[in-house]
């Protein structure tokens, strides 16, 4: 049984530097920004006051769901965060469901949610120091007492990173656990129909008979529920540290 | 309470829980990362680690309780406002809008 489980592909480099290289990621990262465009395109053509067309309920129905999302976990005041939690539900979403048609998820990169991280991080930051003051942000970090100070800032670093290692961590292991699956099934059903003597044993062995159907059950957990609950999870997240960073300021 | 808002938290608080349980593992996890690489980097002894893993339980320990107080924060803000509706609990206010 051969079996490799790699990282990214790397396509080419960017003005052949090796530091700039042309990653699948990076490929599959477009690809995805493409279909989500597409997608925003088609249904937000054409639009009238009163919805006649079941395109356009299609669209105001997300548009509502999503604004209820921040509403529900931020508060009406953070209704200018909307299109930022849909971007980023809609990306994480199209990206891990890349992964059901065989093609490269790039979430399965760390570096696509470490990125992701980064934003957020940012964002709890700015609001922070919007909220308290540049001063009042340091001070954060000395409380309850001065020498927390180590401590709050490696658990201020650690919330995005953790959020990154969990969305990376669901998304890749069931990327690796439905590969595993396929590879052994494949062996199995090699095995079992090598067992019938001569040529037909060996046609029949090929095809993986087992390969098709069992792990469709997996792939359903892993593809579809976990790549829909991973984004849902990632946007509470972000919304719930963004909102409390502008709240409070205070833990 | 329809079906679908019962659903609904339900998720929420499973993703909750189940992320503050990733906030403590994640910063030993860094902290033993960092130290190792502070070791091979600069070759430094063995109390790098040990360093790293108080530092890093720390982090965890603090990241729980931070966690904790933005949870406990929400919750106390969904019942003083009845669920579903915004949240009115902000020391920032109306400036917050952009």
């Amino acid at each position: 049984m051969d079996l490799n489980v790699t990282g990214a592909k790397i396509y080419c480099y960017l003005f052949g530097n090796p530091n700039l290289p042309i990653t699948e990621t990076l490929v599959n990262t477009w690809i995805a920004m493409a279909i989500i465009v597409g997608a925003c395109i088609y249904l937000t053509h054409g639009l009238s006051v009163h919805p006649t067309s079941k395109r356009q309920i299609a669209a105001e129905y997300l548009v509502g769901m999503v604004t209820n999302l921040v509403h529900n976990n931020m508060g009406k005041k953070w209704t200018n965060f909307v299109p930022f939690i849909a971007a980023l539900f809609s990306m994480s979403a199209v990206d891990n469901l890349m992964g059901l048609t065989g093609a490269f998820s790039p979430t399965c990169d760390l570096s696509t949610l470490l990125s992701w991280a980064l934003l957020v991080f940012i964002l709890i930051t700015y609001w922070k120091i919007r909220t308290n003051g540049i001063g009042g942000y340091i001070k954060g970090y000395f409380s309850p007492i001065p020498v927390m100070a180590p401590l709050n800032l490696i658990s201020e670093v650690a919330t995005p990173i953790s959020m990154a290692f969990r969305h990376f961590g669901n998304i890749a292991s069931g990327t690796v656990i439905t590969l595993l699956l396929y590879s052994a099934l494949e062996a199995v059903n090699k095995m079992l129909f090598g067992l019938i003597p001569g040529v037909i044993g060996q046609v029949l062995g090929t095809i993986p008979f087992l390969a098709t159907g069992i792990p469709a059950v997996l792939q359903v957990y892993f593809g579809v529920f976990s790549g829909l609950v991973q984004p849902f999870i990632f946007c509470m997240l972000t919304m719930l540290f963004v909102s409390s960073a502008g709240s409070t300021g205070e833990e | 309470m329809d079906k679908r808002q019962i659903l609904r938290e339900c998720a929420e608080n499973l993703a909750l829980l189940t992320q503050l349980g990733i906030s403590v593992a994640a910063p030993p996890m860094l902290c033993l990362y960092a130290a190792g690489w502070l070791r091979d980097r600069y070759s430094l002894g063995g109390w790098v680690m040990a360093a790293g893993l108080i530092f890093g339980i720390g982090g965890g320990v603090m990241s729980a309780w931070r966690f904790w107080l933005i949870i406990r924060k929400r919750f106390e803000g969904k019942d003083g406002r009845g669920s579903g509706s915004g949240k009115s609990d902000g020391i920032g206010g109306e400036e917050h809008q952009d």
